[in-house]
């Protein structure tokens, strides 16, 4: 009978190896169940409590659309004196009519 | 002419002399935003503290309970110490020891990761949601402050025009004034805007709101 080379026999001491570790993972588990469990971080309601339940992104960014969109009006009024003096010649006009000017 | 820039002025006024705000208040809502920043770094260091503590949880567990156990009764049921002295032929002691350390430390890195794969993924869901709450609430509240800011901006170039007419505090007084000297004076901003060949009608509001314009210098 030929002999086993180094790879055949290294191969076989892997799995022998390989199935101790997964009995031992399996032993271990049962033997440590308890702190296990408590190993395994957050239950449901515990990670809801950490997750803030803050309004839904769409209704901030409608808000905030109609928000941005009175910001930009009034910064237009806050221009309001070059649109004042743009009314000049009519306003002229008027004010000579009824003798303001 | 600087009669009815008066007027203009007035009508300019009169579009937001309804409200008042300091300018404090864009100050107030900025310092918000800053303290809301603070609280947010806080709190994400407060969860990764958390969550590090629970790692570190997890890492004590594997490197003092787990390790052992499984070195201990992997060794044993390997038969370790006997394959070391009579390794299997063509086998020496290095190749058994070699095969035995790379297994178990494969094993004990590979079961510490599947104890802190979950934790992690909690952290991650924790921290994204805290840093998209926290981006939502500043970027609302800096929406907020920009709109705090043109309404003091509207405020400004009221009280420059006002001041520019003489008529310093006027806008204080437009706040109590009626509604309705307001409501003839909007009417007169809209119709002058069309004024162009319209004269004689606006005429007529021009009348209307010189009355409404001396009861407001009262």
């Amino acid at each position: 009978m030929d002999k086993k080379t180094r790879e055949e026999v290294m191969k076989e001491q892997q799995a022998e190896l390989d199935a101790i570790v997964k009995e031992t993972r399996a032993a271990f588990a049962g033997a440590y169940a308890d702190q296990l469990a408590q190993l395994q971080g957050l239950s449901d309601s515990e990670l809801s409590a950490l997750v803030p339940d803050v309004t839904a992104h769409a209704v901030y960014s409608q808000l905030m659309e109609v928000v941005k969109r009175a910001s930009a009006n009034n910064l237009g009024v806050a221009e309001l004196k070059q649109r004042i003096q743009a009314l000049g010649s009519s306003a002229l006009a008027i004010a000579k009519r009824i003798g303001l000017a | 002419m600087r009669r009815f820039e008066v007027l203009a002025i007035l009508s300019v006024a009169a579009l937001y002399a309804c409200a008042t705000t300091p300018k404090q208040t864009v100050e107030l809502s900025a310092t918000v935003g800053r303290d809301i920043e603070a609280v947010h770094v806080a709190h994400i260091a407060l969860v990764k503290r958390y969550f590090a503590r629970m790692d570190a949880d997890v890492n004590g567990f594997v490197n003092e309970t787990y390790r052992p156990y499984a070195i201990d009764r992997t060794m044993k049921a390997f038969h370790l110490v006997e394959k070391i002295v009579h390794p299997p032929e063509p086998l020496d002691a290095v190749d058994e020891m070699g095969l035995f350390v790379d297994t178990i430390t494969r094993d004990i890195e590979g079961y510490r990761q599947e104890l802190l794969q979950p934790i992690h993924a909690q952290r991650d869901k924790v921290l994204t949601s805290l840093e998209d709450a926290y981006r939502q609430i500043q970027d609302g509240n800096s929406i907020v402050t920009g709109h705090l800011a043109s309404l003091v901006a509207v405020q400004d170039a009221q009280d420059a025009a006002l001041s520019k007419a003489g008529l310093q505090g006027l806008r204080e007084k437009l706040v109590d004034s009626t509604a309705l000297a307001s409501e003839r004076l909007s009417q007169l901003t809209q119709k002058a805007e069309f004024a162009r060949g319209k004269e004689d009608e606006i005429v007529k509001k021009i009348e209307e709101v010189k009355k409404a314009a001396a009861a407001f210098g009262k």
